[in-house]
């Protein structure tokens, strides 16, 4: 592998992790301006141009590059063949470079102040919503190499099995794909154009449905990384083999069906959808259990072969035999933590009847904060981490500045979404910039607000550390440049070939869309509908 | 499918067949079990049925929907769609003026002050708010003989040349109490939880609430706690979503009296 190839994947990761680090004092920030404390700036103002940029940087910029960088890395390491369109893929990069540079200029002038979800009929400068189109534009182009890839290397190996970690970064970009789709017609057909100032209105319910169909799908795009590490890197590095091979397959062809036909779950308090769609939608969200489960069993499984290969006993007894000390095992336990936590509340979230107790609360931002910001988070850190030695060619001098890296981040995301979480349940409601502490009914949210916005500190603590690792760290022995994945204990040579690609897959996914969103789309364009005004958020602009 | 075991490529088409259907039957049925609970059993049991599964019953919810699911009545024929919101953008005050002096000035003062306690100040108001007002009496969403006469012999232009001339006069001053009452600050300012009751200056404030919501400091306090009554008697009935009956019914009549007294002069 030459050296052009490495450039351009730590080019993403390190776009990705200097946005997430600005975003990332934002967010601090943010936290002490909701506390009673005071916070510097403080405004109302500035506090949503800080949420709207850090929204876009973290939801948008550090997901979609890093997934980007990692892609990438593992289409040339898994498949052990040169990247395609290697031109493409730097054009790619510099697109949504571009984008990234628009939006956040935008943002930080105060022109844009829509947050990352839009929420037309609020309209802010058309570079806003550019930048954001250029990104995703980028991405496309990652998208048609990571499938141009898989294409080659399957003709080249007539009946042979993809690796696992491509099929999974294949399935990733696949859904991809489909989920750019409705927030892109979003932004298309309706944002866009408002913007312009070519329509004064805006159907606020088309837009919300078609965002909601983005909506849930992307988080699972953020997802799929740490999942790619746990099935294909984890079990490696602890000392064993993947227990499942085919889980895994399966396990990702499940997240690509049933990450896209329930983002109205969304919406369940919205008017504009009757509760059959709902209820449907509910249904299928449901179904994403399937896979969580078979992961929780099978890396479960994985590790626990890998500590009785290192002598653990006992019917629990064996996890303290786990190399604990090893970055990516101890990332690996904190994202599980995380995971069960966050995965028990998105079970009230999902629910169209116990939603209802936490719709637009704190709830919500705490529940994306601790599975998005902890457990997906956590994974990008420890893949980082993995693939430095091999991107610089040089270990890292010593593992326990990422020891604590990794402790700092995890503590602070606990004591920062713990909190949220019970505020939300107080009835605190999000998207609101400060709160009037003075005021008996709501003087006892203070405390909990208060610790929440010491554990975004830890969190800013662990973030800079992070970036500093990163940095500085790998300049110790010289390093193995070879990147292994995880073998399974029965590595496949061949699978069945529905199992091997996604015709069948891509087709169910169009089928499923179609019934839980045809109607819920098409009535738009053939009942009475009333579009609302367009609001600018940027005067004059 | 048991792990690893490669199929031989014979095999390869056979496996493919059962993953095909295995898969397909699997996802069809759960749609097919959704669909029945969410779309037959569990609208059986509300009131929507299978219309309202579909959301073409509270779809698209217009003014005039929203108010008969809420109150069992029409309550306005205004919505703020960008055509009424243009209307108001190119209306002409002066022509508003000189209906103002024909028609309104004998109660609502030229420049829009009041000349009894039982009318309401005009001047500084929302145009948004004078406009819905005079729609609603037109169409007799908000009863009043006197004004349905008067309101009814314009057109809608015309009612928004009215709305823009006196939404640009000075407004009366407003008196402000000096020691109010505890308990009404409470209410203007934090509402009451214990009883549902939003704070009224959620809607009613100086900064601008919701489109069409009037300000009301400055007002005759005489007519504030007359409209408050009706309110909360449902004799006036054209507020979006029932919202100012159902606030306005949960107060004390010395309540409504007391909040009148700390807007109204």
């Amino acid at each position: 592998m030459n050296s052009s190839p490495n450039r351009l994947v730590a080019a993403h990761i390190w776009v990705a992790f200097i946005a997430f680090a600005v975003a990332a004092v934002m967010g601090a920030w943010q936290m002490l301006v909701r506390s009673p404390i005071d916070a510097p700036l403080e405004t109302a103002e500035t506090y949503f141009v800080s949420v709207t940029g850090h929204g876009a940087l973290m939801a948008y910029v550090l997901p979609t590059l890093f997934v980007m960088g990692f892609g990438y890395y593992v289409a040339m390491t898994a498949l052990k063949q040169p990247l395609p369109g290697l031109r493409w893929a730097w054009a790619g990069f510099y697109i949504a470079a571009i984008g990234i540079v628009m939006a956040v200029v935008t943002v930080l002038s105060g022109q844009a102040t829509v947050l990352y979800t839009f929420y037309p009929p609020l309209t802010g400068s058309v570079f806003f919503y550019l930048g954001v189109l250029l990104v995703v534009v980028g991405s496309w182009i990652w998208v048609a190499v990571m499938i141009t890839a898989m294409m080659k290397w399957k003709r080249a190996n007539p009946g042979a099995a993809v690796p696992l970690a491509m099929f999974a970064t294949v399935a990733n970009a696949i859904l991809w794909l489909w989920t750019t789709a409705g927030v892109g017609a979003e932004l298309l057909f309706q944002v866009l154009p408002a913007s312009l100032g070519w329509t004064d209105s805006i159907d606020a319910g088309l837009a919300r449905t078609l965002f909601s169909w983005t909506l849930h799908a992307i988080v699972y795009f953020w997802l799929m990384p740490a999942y790619i590490a746990f099935y294909t890197i984890l079990p490696k590095v602890a000392g064993g083999r993947l227990y499942s091979d085919t889980m895994g397959r399966v396990s990702f062809i499940l997240f690509l069906l049933y990450s896209l036909p329930v983002g109205m779950h969304h919406l369940f308090m919205d008017p504009e959808h009757g509760s059959g769609f709902k209820f449907l939608q509910m249904m299928l969200t449901a179904l994403v259990t399937v896979p969580t489960l078979l992961t929780i069993f099978t890396i479960g499984a994985s590790l626990e072969i890998a500590a009785r290969l290192r002598g653990g006993k006992g019917l629990f007894g064996w996890v303290r035999a786990l190399p604990w000390d090893r970055p990516m095992v101890l990332a690996a336990g904190f994202s599980f933590i995380m995971l069960g936590f966050g995965g028990f509340g998105g079970l009230i979230n999902m629910s169209y009847a116990m939603n209802s107790m936490i719709h637009n609360t704190s709830w919500v931002t705490a529940h994306f904060h601790l599975i998005f910001g902890g457990s997906v988070v956590i994974m990008y850190f420890a893949i980082a981490y993995h693939i430095w030695p091999k991107l610089t060619g040089r270990e890292a001098r010593s593992l326990t500045p990422i020891r604590v890296q990794l402790w700092l981040w995890f503590v602070g995301i606990v004591i920062t979404s713990f909190p949220w979480h019970i505020l939300g349940l107080f009835g605190q409601p999000r998207r609101v910039s400060s709160f009037d502490f003075a005021n008996p009914e709501i003087a006892y949210w203070g405390p909990w607000t208060t610790v929440s916005a010491i554990g975004g500190f830890i969190m800013l603590a662990g973030a800079a550390l992070f970036v500093w690792n990163l940095a500085t760290l790998y300049r110790g022995a010289a390093a193995d440049r070879t990147m292994s994945y995880a073998m399974a204990v029965h590595q496949p040579r061949e699978v069945p070939r529905v199992l091997n690609g996604f015709g069948l897959w891509n087709t169910l996914v169009a089928v499923l869309m179609i019934v839980a969103y045809a109607w819920p789309i098409a009535q738009f364009f053939f009942l009475d509908t009333y579009p609302a005004p367009v609001q600018r958020v940027d005067v004059g602009g | 499918m048991s792990n690893g075991e490669s199929p031989r490529p014979s095999d390869q088409d056979a496996v493919n067949r059962r993953w095909r259907l295995w898969a397909s039957t699997g996802a069809g049925a759960i749609v097919v079990v959704a669909i029945v609970i969410g779309f037959f059993v569990i609208s059986s049991r509300g009131e929507g049925g299978v219309t309202g599964a579909l959301g073409l019953d509270h779809v698209h919810e217009t003014p005039e929907a929203v108010a008969q699911t809420a109150a069992g009545a029409l309550p306005t024929d205004v919505a703020w769609t960008a055509a009424t919101l243009g209307l108001l953008e190119d209306a002409d005050p002066e022509a508003g003026r000189a209906i103002a002096v024909q028609t309104c000035a004998s109660c609502h003062g030229e420049a829009g002050i009041a000349v009894a306690a039982a009318f309401p100040n005009l001047a500084g108001q929302p145009a948004t708010a004078i406009f819905k007002q005079l729609s609603d009496y037109a169409s007799g969403h908000r009863v009043s003989p006197m004004m349905a006469a008067m309101a009814q012999g314009l057109t809608a232009a015309q009612m928004a040349d009215l709305a823009v001339h006196f939404a640009a006069e000075t407004p009366a001053e407003s008196i402000v109490d000096a020691n109010p009452p505890a308990a009404i600050v409470q209410l203007v300012v934090n509402g009451d939880p214990a009883r549902g009751l939003p704070p009224c200056s959620a809607c009613h404030s100086a900064r601008g609430g919701p489109v069409g919501t009037p300000p009301l400091g400055g007002q005759p306090a005489a007519y504030l706690e007359q409209q408050l009554t009706a309110f909360a008697a449902g004799e006036r009935g054209n507020d979006i979503y029932g919202l100012m009956r159902a606030v306005a019914g949960m107060l004390t009549p010395a309540e409504i009296a007391q909040l009148a007294a700390y807007y109204g002069n």
